[in-house]
């Protein structure tokens, strides 16, 4: 359920580019600072927009810096960095750890298990400094995987438990922001999780494994009708988001919500039409 | 709520979205507490410009009426006129449906839903499905607030009540659409991970759930 939350290149400014790409390196190189080489492999896009997010709503100080990394070892590039992008690096850690030991209790895979082992210290030492973060994300991802097991076919249980976990984590101070942050944050966390869920789904029905909306697929409901769920999940999102006083970096962050976070599902569903093509 | 609240933020009551959001910045920053400590005036200033820029933005929160849906989950922007047409009773409502609609009202939304759970399947007419709609988004059930809604409208589609339900259930989505108008379709012409693939080379491995 990772790894949705990207912007599109395509339709990106240059300079915006460059801001994006500077901010996820920034986060790149706190992970690997914080949390070392391994830490670093926990690296993904979603914690870039929290990054985006949180700094246009608080406005901290940036340090900007330059370096060259082994992901990069050519060029030297820039990147930029706060207690934001620390806090960001410390939630992507602890997400990639609990997540890690939940595939190992579920899966019994093996690689799981020792990178959970190999994250575990540094995951003590997170949930000491964010235990309500922590906490939350604990007792998130142990019911969603309470529910797999139940086979429940009610798609507003998971996606809201996913929206929770979200929103846990975007709530990052206590202010006069911290409702409106967690009510944008825990929409696009429902949003994710049904997407998750309609990309998998043939998947998931073909090896017979859980999806919450396995039961309406089998009782005819179509692409569009998955589609109309997504785009009022995200619609509820995206009325939260205009609500929060963001102007620095807001373009990027609108081509995140409003085009970006479709880019796998329409890699998928042209993936699923050339092959219904190629059938005839 | 006495003052206008764009005189407050400086701008025209015409001004954009995110001239609002520049304006409300601004102010901010010159009269936030951490750079005027101490200072009673810019309190008072700063107390302002939020409840202006609140007022803007959130104007359910203000509204009086009904107040029933305002409020509905962990937020507010059902808050005016939803739920506020609930028509007095009709006579041969059953005792069930009556219930469930004191419920929502009260906004006991999992009693609601058991009332409505009793109602026996031949008789779930567009007002009980009306219903679920509405108790099931009060309990944060969105999808199946929709669905609902949605069978509620096929059943009586000339009932204002219901459609307006579907339409503010929907309000969002319609939302969403006009405004990524604006943007490309994702996904095309390019691989989604832009130019910092080699990084998510790396973490191939614990990609995860």
């Amino acid at each position: 359920m990772f790894g949705y939350i990207i912007a599109n290149s395509e339709s990106l400014s240059e300079e915006d580019k460059q801001r994006y790409k500077a901010v996820y390196c920034g986060l790149c190189s706190a992970l690997k600072a914080r949390h070392g080489q391994f830490g670093r492999m926990t690296l993904n896009y979603d914690m870039t927009f929290l990054i985006l997010v949180l700094n246009s709503l608080y406005e901290p100080e940036m340090s900007k810096g330059e370096e060259r990394c082994i992901v990069h070892p050519c060029s030297k590039h820039c990147y930029v960095s706060n207690d934001i992008t620390e806090y960001a690096s410390d939630m992507n850690v602890a997400l990639a750890y609990l997540n890690q030991l939940d595939n190992w209790h579920d899966d019994k895979n093996i690689l799981s298990f020792i990178y959970a082992r190999i994250l575990r210290k540094k995951y003590e030492k997170i949930s000491k400094k964010y235990p309500r973060q922590c906490q939350a994300m604990g007792r998130c991802i142990a019911k969603l995987s309470e529910l797999e097991k139940s086979g429940l076919q009610n798609p507003d249980v998971g996606s809201r438990i996913f929206g929770e976990l979200m929103g846990e984590i975007f709530a990052f101070r206590e202010d006069r922001w911290t409702d409106s942050l967690w009510a944008m944050a825990s929409c696009l966390g429902e949003f994710i999780y049904i997407l998750d869920a309609v990309i998998d789904l043939p998947r998931d029905m073909k090896k017979h494994r859980y999806n919450p909306l396995t039961s309406l697929k089998k009782a005819g409901r179509s692409d569009g009708y998955f589609k109309d769920i997504l785009t009022m999940l995200i619609g509820n999102c995206t009325m939260d988001f205009e609500k929060l006083p963001l102007v620095e970096d807001v373009s990027i962050m609108r081509n995140i919500l409003y085009s970006g976070v479709w880019t796998k599902y329409e890699l998928e569903q042209a993936k699923r039409a050339r092959r219904k093509g190629e059938k005839r | 709520m006495s003052a206008d609240p764009y005189k407050v933020l400086g701008v025209s009551s015409n001004a954009s979205d995110d001239e609002i959001k520049k304006a409300y910045r601004t102010l901010a920053k010159k009269y936030h507490p951490d750079i005027n400590p101490g200072n009673k005036e810019a309190e008072r200033k700063m107390n302002e410009i939020n409840a202006a820029y609140d007022q803007i933005k959130n104007p359910q929160q203000n509204a009086t009426g009904f107040g029933g849906f305002g409020g509905f989950g962990s937020n507010t922007r059902y808050g005016s006129g939803f739920g506020g047409g609930f028509h007095a009773d009709s006579e041969e409502e059953s005792t069930s449906l009556r219930a469930a609609m004191n419920y929502i009202r009260a906004r006991h939304f999992a009693e609601a839903l058991n009332a409505l759970e009793g109602v026996p399947v031949s008789e779930r007419n567009a007002r009980w499905h009306y219903l679920c709609s509405l108790a099931n988004y009060g309990q944060g059930n969105r999808i199946v607030a929709l669905e609902h809604a949605q069978t509620a409208v096929r059943l009586e589609p000339n009932n204002m009540e219901y459609r307006s339900l579907l339409e503010e259930l929907s309000q969002g989505g319609s939302f969403y659409q006009s405004y990524s108008q604006g943007f490309p379709t994702a996904g095309f012409g390019g691989s989604p991970c832009l130019w910092l693939c080699a990084a998510s080379l790396l973490c191939n491995f614990c990609r995860c759930v």
